[in-house]
């Protein structure tokens, strides 16, 4: 009987690139819908470590703009976009997720 | 007499009150107290005078990972009245939400600052925070549990302030909330029950003229 070898670690980085895109456009509509300023929206993105743990990703030059929307400032109440939107993102990281690795995993096996 | 609010109100009013009495101290007064705002405090309204706390609600989300469905009977109505042996309420299970706040300490003195610190986190102690919510009749509470999902430090000490230091502290607080059936209809729109095609009013307002009836096609 003939084994196929299965590299788990592949298919785990596969989901994982195939989710930020995702997970970006929702950052950036809940941004929009937040109205927050064109060009740090467009700089917005989620991003992910080798060990797959996921952040939002803006340019360092831009930290104080996004964390003054994001915290509030002196005279300016908070307009908060990247916490609600973790919050609300783990049913999307759980549906793109489970369908890519069962897809990519049934694919490798040759079932689908 | 206590005031009671419905599903966020009530939140809002708990929190609130949780946060009232807080005191610094310093060489000049040992007592001083932190006031709590709903929200950035308006200089043309009120006195910004530090330090100070406030309050946002930035989010409610559906608490879908606890959520179940169907329908409790007690001889209490929730809570709301007497028990009655020979009386049984049935209520719908209420919908389950997360409150998300953002509380934001204010204060110009350091040791000010350290003092609300140590008094927030002995009020939102990580997962352990528990927020008294009195129910819409005022005839009982709840104990909420309370989350500190996060805490950052925003002090500026230039520019924006005037030159003056400003010590901030950004809690993200969650309260766990459910939503009843008698406060969503309370809030909903209510739904069409009929529709009249082609019916004449005879409601015509004074000053207007009744449109001619529509030319029927054969």
């Amino acid at each position: 009987m003939q084994t196929k070898k299965i590299d788990l670690d592949v298919i785990s980085r596969s989901a994982v690139k195939e989710l930020l895109p995702t997970l970006t456009d929702q950052l950036r509509t809940l941004a929009k819908t937040s109205q927050w300023p064109g060009r740090v929206i467009n700089n917005l993105s989620v991003e992910a470590t080798e060990d797959f743990t996921l952040y939002v990703d803006y340019p360092e030059e831009m930290s104080t703009e996004v964390e003054d929307l994001e915290y509030g400032s002196p005279g300016q109440i908070p307009n908060a976009v990247i916490r609600p939107f973790i919050l609300r993102s783990e049913p999307t990281i759980a549906k793109v997720l489970e369908e890519k690795t069962v897809t990519d995993l049934f694919t490798g096996m040759g079932i689908m | 007499m206590t005031t009671t609010y419905p599903f966020v109100l009530a939140e809002d009013s708990a929190l609130k009150g949780f946060l009232a009495g807080l005191t610094v101290s310093d060489d000049a007064n040992n007592n001083r107290p932190i006031k709590v705002w709903y929200g950035f405090p308006d200089v043309e309204v009120r006195d910004q005078i530090f330090p100070y706390i406030t309050l946002d609600l930035i989010d409610i989300i559906a608490g879908n990972d606890r959520q179940t469905y169907g329908y409790i009977t007690d001889t209490t109505n929730l809570g709301t009245v007497a028990a009655d042996a020979n009386f049984a309420y049935t209520n719908q299970i209420p919908v389950a939400y997360d409150l998300v706040y953002q509380v934001t300490s204010f204060a110009r003195h350091p040791r000010h600052d350290r003092a609300i610190i140590y008094q927030l986190m002995n009020k939102f102690p990580s997962k352990y925070g528990r927020l008294k919510v009195a129910n819409p009749s005022g005839s009982d509470y709840s104990m909420r549990s309370m989350f500190l999902d996060g805490f950052v430090k925003r002090d500026t000490v230039e520019g924006e302030t005037g030159n003056r230091r400003l010590l901030r502290n950004v809690c993200t607080v969650r309260v766990v909330s459910q939503m009843t059936p008698d406060a969503a209809n309370a809030v909903a729109t209510r739904l069409v029950s009929t529709v009249q095609i082609n019916s004449t009013t005879s409601y015509i307002p004074s000053g207007l003229t009744p449109v001619p009836p529509a030319v029927t096609h054969s």
